[in-house]
């Protein structure tokens, strides 16, 4: 009987200490204390001047977009966009890099094939593109790598046009159109023929491309 | 006419602070537009998340349902310490000689449906996103239904620590489609940049 009094008063004790707690949780976690944006009322400009600043910022922030046609790549869902402003005038499904790595058997290198982000350029456009297959390539088939630099080249599997946007990075053509949609490629960006033929037409060296 | 004067007085004010706010966020997109890299802005004003560069619009994803926990933050350019999540998408190594049969080629490779669509974000500051999907399914139903009570639990709890530590309690909740909830996994990495607006 005295045991179970104990008992009770402690399960009391430990549910007020729970209770106080979550309380002074609850309160630290609702409590909404101003955030530093607000300016003190000595220094505050008029309304006027705020839509003045706001358009000037406008102005400015507009001067970094690019101009003209740019290309964006969205690499999670394998769409490529050709937009001019906020327009998009053109879509297209493509195939992005797959995430995969590779590790060279001697253990010195390693790839990891992903198609890189950020702002780039078109750098170079080909016609009937040739692909020079690097290393990894052959690794990846557990062939030997040739001395000869002609063993290298392979027609055909790059389509008919190629962008090229720097370190070895193309949009280009593929043989696997039944792929296009999933992320399948060692980083480069493949395009199905038709869609690659409007995006060559349309983009010129110094495009901009934007891929996240 | 008291009672229209007041409502106008309160209507100019909230303007006056929206413009504030607003000059406030170009100013931090300016400054990550100088750079060639892709930025964020979690808008939760705006129910928004806008994936960026230069300025432009790469890509805008609703927000369904937000909320946060804590003191609000003023708009600040943060940046991302890491994401975690309870089963992180692993990378497949191909094995040398393994897709030598083209015609025969199987697919092993990270894609959307890889991604979590639920994770939390912690940026160098200390704030924290907990980045959850619109419950579709029995499974998600009760993730959301588990996150929704730990308001009461784990939550106050945490606050006390982190007070305790001198952390920021700042941590926002945000609801999202799962394809969208999975595309910010996808594209946000370590040190990303991301403004966020309240």
């Amino acid at each position: 009987m005295g045991g179970n009094k104990k008992l009770i008063k402690i399960l009391i004790a430990l549910f007020i200490i729970f209770l106080t707690i979550e309380s002074v949780g609850y309160y630290l976690g609702t409590c909404k204390s101003s955030p530093g944006d607000k300016v003190k009322t000595e220094h505050k400009p008029s309304l006027n001047i705020l839509k003045q600043k706001n358009s000037a910022l406008k102005r400015k922030l507009a001067s970094y977009n690019p101009h003209g046609i740019y290309i964006v790549i969205d690499s999670s869902m394998n769409r490529l966009y050709l937009k001019k402003g906020n327009k998009t005038i053109f879509e297209a499904i493509v195939s992005c890099g797959s995430g995969n790595m590779l590790k060279d058997p001697s253990g010195k290198r390693q790839w990891v094939f992903d198609t890189p982000v950020g702002e780039y350029k078109v750098r170079s456009k080909q016609t009937s593109p040739l692909w020079t297959k690097p290393d990894w390539a052959f690794i990846e088939e557990g062939g030997a790598i040739p001395k000869d630099p002609n063993k290298r080249i392979e027609k055909g599997v790059l389509g008919d046009y190629a962008l090229g946007f720097g370190n070895g990075y193309f949009i280009h053509g593929t043989l696997y159109t039944r792929l296009l949609g999933r992320n399948v490629t060692h980083g480069c960006i493949r395009v199905g023929n038709k869609d690659l033929k409007t995006v060559y037409k349309t983009a010129g060296i110094g495009t901009r491309i934007y891929i996240f | 006419m008291l009672l229209f004067f007041s409502i106008q007085a309160h209507a100019d004010e909230n303007v006056y602070e929206n413009y504030i706010k607003q000059n406030k966020v170009i100013e931090e997109e300016i400054k990550l537009s100088r750079k060639p890299d892709i930025y964020f802005v979690f808008d939760i004003q705006e129910n928004k998340i806008y994936i960026k560069s230069r300025g432009i619009n790469l890509k805008e994803i609703n927000i369904q349902k937000s909320g946060y926990w804590g003191s609000p933050v003023a708009v600040s350019i943060f940046k991302v310490k890491n994401k975690s999540t309870l089963i992180k998408p692993e990378r497949e190594t191909i094995r040398p000689g393994s897709n030598s049969n083209k015609d025969s080629f199987e697919l092993d490779a990270l894609e959307l449906t890889d991604m979590p669509s639920r994770f939390k974000i912690v940026f160098e500051s200390g704030v924290t996103f907990f980045i959850r999907p619109l419950p579709e399914g029995f499974i998600s139903t009760i993730g959301n239904a588990f996150y929704e009570s730990s308001k009461f639990f784990t939550r106050p709890v945490s606050m006390i620590l982190k007070a305790l530590k001198g952390a920021p309690l700042t941590t926002f909740y945000i609801v999202l489609n799962e394809n969208d909830a999975r595309a910010i996994y996808w594209s946000l990495s370590e040190n990303s940049d991301v403004i966020v607006n309240m």
